[in-house]
């Protein structure tokens, strides 16, 4: 088959190809912000609101931040980038499963489905990460990075790290049923222990041995280490999580691939 | 030309696999209308969506070179539930590469479903659903159409209308049919092929192909 492949065959495939998840990314617009574009503000204000209320508590309980003088700084560092790798996740998931009907039309492939998916996500976070920035430079609170570029490769690393594991759940998910309901609780699990709320190298070393292996853990180091003058995680690999999302998206490709049959809406 | 070369074609079933094509390789001509037969269970359906491309063969593949063909009309739900009817129909000019004003005004007039047009699919009846989805597949200009049991919807004289645009088209595609009805078959068809233990035989006329699904039948006992 590939012998036969020519240069302009390709070159109209993948221009048919991004038609049709161009086409699926302004279906997925439509649903996923809704029918009044309430959705639309709600994706940008939500970590706005979410940092309020968590640094509001941790005021209030009178405590100081485990890194600088802010605790919307922190969970700045630790929210959004967990936010980045969990709607990439969760939402990547059910991108097969919530296609079904549209899937059977031959020309619109499960993959299509997973990257108009994942493509509308990126495009979500940047521009909630861009309107957290810009807000919070209008309340002056110090956001300004020590190094933008290694919060830069935090940001990346959660992208990558989300994006392989949306590709793996969309495939699991259309497969086996149950896995959403584990998933959903494998991400509770993971806002609580990946350090959103606490710097991993303060655990005490039984929790630190298992937690270390956690890569979403390593994003958030990646992101804080970028942050914060001075800051030095001595756990953090800062590959790892690149490593560990491009595993899981070759897992997820090759796992499409091999049961296309059975994942197959048709 | 449609071609399948060497393609094996299988699906899990309570009982074990069931094989509907064994290493099959065959040409589908232009030019003549093709009605499918076989038993309950043969994979009239499923030979359908190998046809279309919307399911892949276990081996050997399905080479369509430059004949566009329909997605299977009739069972399939081709629509998004929370999407409205219009926002469908521009769904699938997107996929396709059609004119979506063209193609919208065209599909709301043909359906005739008024503001439902607007509504979420998943508020429509059935008939609602169905005279959309007719209305769409008219639209565009496919070289092949599959038919899978379609059911006439709407009052005689949506019928009358449905029947006209479908007659105006098979002029120049060609269809690819399964039904129950040897008479829609007869109608619609000339040629025509049966389906059996893994394998597909043709036939020059729909009748001969008739006469040996209906021999089939007989010696299976289903009345099907």
């Amino acid at each position: 088959m590939s012998a036969e492949l020519t240069w302009s065959e390709l070159k109209s495939g993948s221009a048919f190809q991004a038609r049709i998840i161009g086409a699926l990314m302004l279906r997925e617009m439509r649903t996923r912000f809704g029918e009044y574009h309430f959705g639309y503000v709600w994706a940008l204000i939500e970590p706005v609101v979410q940092i309020g209320i968590l640094s509001g508590m941790f005021y209030v309980l009178g405590a100081r931040p485990p890194l600088g003088m802010s605790y919307e700084a922190f969970f700045f560092t630790g929210y959004v980038t967990f936010a980045i790798f969990r709607d990439l996740s969760t939402r990547g998931s059910t991108s097969v499963s919530a296609n079904r009907a549209l899937l059977a039309l031959p020309p619109v492939r499960n993959m299509d489905a997973i990257w108009a998916r994942l493509g509308l996500e990126v495009m979500t976070s940047v521009a909630s990460v861009s309107f957290l920035i810009a807000i919070f430079l209008y309340l002056e609170v110090p956001i300004v990075p020590a190094d933008p570029l290694r919060v830069g490769q935090g940001f990346a690393a959660m992208l990558v790290l989300g994006a392989g594991f949306g590709i793996l759940n969309a495939v699991l998910v259309a497969m086996i049923k149950p896995w959403s309901m584990i998933l959903s609780w494998m991400m509770r699990l993971q806002y609580i222990f990946s350090g959103v709320f606490f710097l991993p190298e303060k655990l005490p070393p039984v929790a630190l041995d298992i937690l270390v292996w956690n890569p979403a853990s390593h994003g958030i180091a990646l992101v804080r280490e970028g942050f914060y003058s001075g800051y030095k995680c001595n756990i953090l690999m800062s590959p790892y999580p690149f490593v560990v999302g491009g595993a899981l998206a070759v897992l997820g490709l090759t796992l499409e691939k091999l049961f296309r049959r059975r994942v197959d809406a048709k | 030309m449609i071609r399948f070369e060497n393609v094996t074609k299988r699906y899990p079933t309570k009982t074990g696999m069931k094989s509907i094509l064994e290493n099959a390789s065959f040409e589908i001509a232009r030019g003549r209308s093709l009605g499918v037969l076989g038993v309950n269970g043969a994979g009239k359906s499923t030979f359908l969506r190998l046809i279309s491309g919307s399911e892949l063969p276990n081996r050997g593949r399905v080479r369509r070179d430059g004949v566009t063909v329909s997605w299977p009309l009739g069972f399939m739900e081709t629509f998004h539930g929370s999407l409205s009817g219009r926002d469908n129909v521009k769904f699938a000019c997107r996929v396709y590469g059609r004119r979506i004003d063209e193609v919208t005004d065209y599909v709301r007039d043909f359906a005739e479903i008024g503001a439902h047009f607007d509504e979420p699919v998943k508020t429509y009846s059935s008939g609602m659903r169905a005279r959309l989805a007719f209305g769409l597949s008219m639209a565009f200009n496919f070289d092949v159409y599959l038919v899978d049991e379609i059911t006439a919807v709407g009052d005689a004289r949506f019928k009358a209308k449905c029947a006209d645009v479908f007659s105006e088209k098979l002029e120049r595609s060609d269809i690819v049919m399964v039904s129950h009805s040897m008479g829609t078959l007869r109608t619609y068809c000339s040629v025509g092929c049966v389906l059996r233990e893994g394998g597909v035989e043709f036939f020059d006329t729909i009748d001969e192909a008739i006469d040996l699904y209906e021999r089939l039948t007989k010696s299976v006992g289903t009345v099907s």
